[in-house]
C-alpha cells in the first residue's frame, strides 16, 4: 500500500463526524430537540406511549438514511479546509432534512394515535384552532419558575405567520383571557400529573 | 505459525500457568480430568489426575524448565510420591495402579533419563506402571494437535490474535477485541448454522488454549483482574456456542469448568495480593493514582465479593470470606460510581455484606447508587455513562478525555429497575418512597436478545432495546409482587450455573438486568 497515517486519520474522522452531527442539530429542530439515544447492540427497540392514561408498547426498528456522496479522485487533494467543510455541510443539511421528515412523520403517527393531532385541513390558522391544539396536548412547566416549557416547530413561513398573528391576538383581551384560563387549567393538570409521581399502597 | 506461538508461550510459562491448558489438552485427547490441584501446591506429587480412555488412572506432575541432575535430585522426593503413593480420590477405586507422568515444558538431560530408567525398576515394587516423561517437543505437538481446525484462519483474525498477545499486560483487558477474536474460533457466526457436538467441544478446547496464550502478558504482570476477565469472556463464549447449537454438556462442560477454574485462580491471587496489602491498595505513579484509587476500590469490592459469593453458591467454605467482610466494611465508603457498569460491582458487594448480617450497610450502598443514577440521569446534562462503557472508558468520557464522543445518557438507565427491585425485596419502602418522584424522570432501559445464545455474546446482533416508563403512581404492593416474580429472560445454561452469575455480571455489565438479579438472588437464597 501507499504510505498512510491511520491513527491520525481516525482522530480526524471523529472530529469531522462531530462537526457533522452538530451541524445537523443546528439545522434540524428534530435532531436538536429530540431525545438522543445510542443503541450499542441489537437492531430493534421498543418504547411506551401513553394513550388515554394507559400505556401502549410500540415495537419498532431503525430507519436507514442514505445520502449519496460522489468524490472524484482528482478532487481529493483539494478536499481540505473550506472546501471540505462545504461538502460536509451539504451532507449535514441533507441528513438534517431527512431527520426532520422522519421526525415529522413519526410525530404525526403518534399524535394521530393518541388523538392529539389537529388537522387544519388547509384552512387558515385561527384563534380557535390554536386553542383547540393547545388544549389537546399536555403542557410542561418549570419546577422552579413555573414557566411553561415547550417548543413550537413550524415551517419557516408558517412560523413567521404565527408570529405576526400572535402579535395581533395579544391585543385581543377576550382571546388572551381564554389563553390565561387554558394556561391555569393546564397548570393544574400538570400539578396533578406531578403529584402522581409517588409510591402508594 | 501457531507452533511458534505455542512454543514461545510454553517455554516462558511456569507450571502453574500451563496447568489449566494442559488439562484441556488431556481432556481433548479423551482423558477425563478429575482433579487439578487448585493452588499449584503438590498433593502427594500429583498436580493433575485423570482417567484415561482405557480406564487407567493417570497422575501428572508438572515442572517448568530444563531438568538436569541437580534439579532431578531436588524433586526426587516428589517424584517418589507421584509414582509410589496410590491416588486417593473418590473417583478412583482403592488399590488401582496409576500411570505416573513427569511433564516439563523444557528438556530433560540424558543423565536424568538414565536415572528415570533405572529408578523405574525400583518403583516397580510399588507401582508396576513406569514413570513416563513428557518433554517440551511432545508437549508443543500435543498442544497444536488439540486445536484441530479451530484456529484463526483469516489474516485479520490472526493479526488480532497476535495483537492481543503483544498488547496484554498492565491495563484493563481488551474484552471487545478478544470477543471479536473468539467469534472467529467458536462456531457462532451466522454461516455456522449446523455443527456437530464434537466440533463445538473442539472449538471450546481451542478457545481455552488460545486464551492461555493471550493472557500470558497479563499473567506476567500479575494483572489478575485482566486474567479473570479474559477467562470469563471465554467461558461465556463456550456457553454461547453450546446454547446456539444445543450441544449436550459432555462435549464442552470440561472446557467451561477449566475457564471458571482459571478465573477463580486469578481472583484468589487478587485476594492474596489484597491481603498482603503492601501499598494500601495504591498502584503506580502516586501523582496520578488519586484519580483511579476509588475506582480500584470499587472493582476490588465487586470482584472479591463475587469470589466469596461464588464459593457460597457452591456451598464451599472459603478461608478468606472474613477478609472480604472486613474489606467491605472498611472501604465501601471510598467507592466511586464511574458509570452504570459499576452497578454489578456494588450489587455484589451489597449481596456479600448481607451474608455477614450487614443489611443496613448493604441497602445503604444500593440506595446511594440509586440516588446517583436518578440525580445524574433524571436531570439535564450528560448523565452517567451506560453499562457499555467500562471503567476506563467511562472515566475518560466524564473527564473530557474523549472530546469527539457526543453520546448522552440522561433520561435512561439500565441498572435502575433491577436496583429498585433489590430494595423492594428488602422492603425498603421508605427509601423508595423518597426516591420515587426522581425515579419517574428516568426511563427503565433493558436489552433483550432475540435468541438466548446471544445473551453470552459481547454484543448481540439481534435483539430489542426496551424503554419503559416508571408508573405514576406506583403501587407498592404491585412493585413488591413484580420484584418477587420468577426471573424473566435468563438463559437456562446460566440458571443452571448460578455460581458463574456473579462473574458474568461483572465482566458483562450490560447483561445486569431485572432477570439476572432476580436469578442470582434466588440462587443465593437457596444456598443460604
Amino acid at each position: 500500500m501507499l504510505p498512510d497515517f491511520p491513527k491520525s486519520r481516525k482522530e480526524l474522522s471523529e472530529k469531522l463526524r462531530l462537526h457533522l452531527r452538530l451541524r445537523v442539530q443546528s439545522t434540524s429542530p428534530w435532531a436538536a430537540l429530540g431525545r438522543e439515544f445510542t443503541q450499542h447492540e441489537g437492531r430493534a427497540f421498543s418504547y411506551e406511549q401513553i394513550i388515554d392514561e394507559s400505556k401502549r408498547i410500540v415495537e419498532t426498528g431503525f430507519e436507514e438514511m442514505v445520502v449519496p456522496i460522489r468524490v472524484e479522485f482528482k478532487d481529493i487533494p483539494d478536499l481540505v479546509g473550506e472546501a471540505l467543510f462545504r461538502r460536509l455541510d451539504e451532507l449535514a443539511d441533507n441528513i438534517a432534512e431527512q431527520t426532520s421528515r422522519l421526525g415529522q412523520r413519526r410525530l404525526t403517527e403518534a399524535t394521530q394515535l393518541a388523538g392529539t393531532a389537529i388537522d387544519a385541513g388547509g384552512q387558515p390558522f385561527t384563534q380557535e384552532l390554536f386553542l383547540q391544539s393547545e388544549s389537546a396536548r399536555d403542557w410542561e412547566f418549570d419546577h422552579l419558575t413555573g414557566q411553561q416549557e415547550g417548543v413550537y416547530i413550524a415551517h419557516p413561513q408558517t412560523a413567521e405567520r404565527m408570529h405576526s398573528l400572535w402579535q395581533e391576538w395579544e391585543k385581543d383581551s377576550a382571546f388572551m383571557k381564554r389563553v390565561a384560563e387554558l394556561k391555569a387549567r393546564k397548570y393544574e393538570e400538570w400539578r396533578d400529573r406531578e403529584s402522581r409521581r409517588k409510591l402508594v399502597d | 505459525m501457531i507452533e511458534r506461538v505455542v512454543e514461545n508461550w510454553l517455554t516462558s510459562a511456569n507450571e502453574r500457568q500451563y496447568q489449566i491448558p494442559f488439562c484441556q489438552v488431556l481432556s481433548s485427547e479423551g482423558e477425563t480430568v478429575i482433579y487439578a490441584s487448585p493452588h499449584g501446591a503438590l498433593e502427594q506429587g500429583k498436580d493433575v489426575i485423570t482417567i484415561a480412555a482405557d480406564r487407567v488412572p493417570c497422575a501428572y506432575q508438572l515442572k517448568a524448565g530444563r531438568i538436569n541432575l541437580k534439579g532431578w535430585q531436588a524433586i526426587k522426593g516428589e517424584i517418589d510420591e507421584l509414582v509410589e503413593l496410590p491416588i486417593s480420590h473418590p473417583s478412583i477405586p482403592t488399590g488401582k495402579f496409576h500411570r505416573p507422568y513427569l511433564v516439563t515444558n523444557g528438556a530433560v538431560s540424558d543423565t536424568v533419563l538414565n536415572r528415570i530408567e533405572s529408578t523405574n525398576r525400583v518403583w516397580k515394587r510399588y507401582n508396576p506402571k513406569p514413570l513416563c516423561l513428557i518433554q517440551s517437543g511432545e508437549l508443543i505437538a500435543r498442544f497444536v494437535r488439540a486445536h484441530g481446525s479451530f484456529l484463526p484462519r483469516e489474516t485479520k483474525d490472526f493479526s488480532r490474535f497476535l495483537e492481543l498477545i503483544v498488547n496484554g499486560g498492565r491495563g484493563p483487558f481488551d474484552k471487545e477485541g478478544f470477543a471479536a477474536f473468539l467469534e472467529s474460533i467458536v462456531p457462532i457466526r451466522p454461516s455456522t448454522t449446523s455443527i456437530a457436538p464434537r466440533d463445538v467441544g473442539r472449538s471450546a478446547s481451542s478457545a481455552v488454549l488460545l486464551t492461555s496464550y493471550i493472557v500470558q502478558g497479563s499473567e506476567r504482570e500479575q494483572n489478575h483482574w485482566a486474567v479473570f476477565e479474559a477467562w470469563i469472556v471465554t467461558a461465556s463464549y463456550i456457553l454461547a456456542a453450546a446454547s446456539k447449537h444445543r450441544t449436550p454438556a459432555k462435549w464442552w462442560a470440561r472446557s467451561f469448568e477449566l475457564c471458571e477454574l482459571a478465573a477463580v485462580r486469578a481472583l484468589e491471587s487478587l485476594c492474596e495480593e489484597c491481603i498482603e496489602n503492601r501499598a494500601q491498595f495504591t498502584q503506580g505513579d502516586p501523582f496520578t493514582d488519586g484519580s483511579f484509587y476509588p475506582i480500584r476500590v470499587t472493582i476490588l469490592a465487586g470482584t472479591l465479593s463475587a469470589l466469596s459469593l461464588y464459593h457460597r453458591l457452591r456451598s464451599e467454605k472459603w478461608e478468606h470470606e472474613f477478609f472480604v467482610q472486613d474489606f467491605l466494611l472498611a472501604h465501601t465508603k471510598q467507592i466511586q460510581v464511574w458509570g452504570e457498569s459499576a452497578a454489578p460491582y456494588l450489587t455484589m458487594a451489597a449481596l456479600e455484606l448481607e451474608q455477614h448480617g450487614a443489611h443496613a450497610r448493604s441497602e445503604q450502598l444500593i440506595g446511594q447508587l440509586v440516588a446517583t443514577i436518578v440525580s445524574l440521569n433524571g436531570s439535564k446534562g450528560r448523565g452517567l455513562p451506560n453499562p457499555y462503557y467500562e471503567p476506563e472508558g467511562a472515566v475518560r468520557l466524564i473527564s473530557g478525555m474523549e472530546p469527539n464522543n457526543p453520546e448522552l445518557f440522561s433520561g435512561n438507565s439500565y441498572a435502575l429497575e433491577p436496583l429498585i427491585e433489590f430494595l423492594a425485596r428488602r422492603l425498603a419502602r421508605g427509601m423508595l418512597t423518597h426516591f420515587w418522584e426522581r425515579i419517574t424522570r428516568v426511563h427503565f432501559t433493558g436489552f433483550r436478545p432475540t435468541e438466548e445464545w446471544e445473551w453470552f455474546r459481547w454484543r448481540a446482533e439481534n435483539g430489542s432495546l426496551d424503554h419503559r416508563m416508571p408508573n405514576t403512581p406506583q403501587s407498592w404492593a404491585a412493585l413488591l409482587d413484580a420484584a418477587e416474580n420468577a426471573p424473566p429472560d435468563v438463559p437456562a445454561l446460566l440458571r443452571d450455573r448460578p455460581s458463574f452469575m456473579p462473574f458474568l455480571g461483572l465482566v458483562f455489565p450490560h447483561r445486569f438486568s431485572v432477570g439476572f438479579l432476580r436469578s442470582l438472588e434466588r440462587a443465593i437464597q437457596q444456598n443460604s
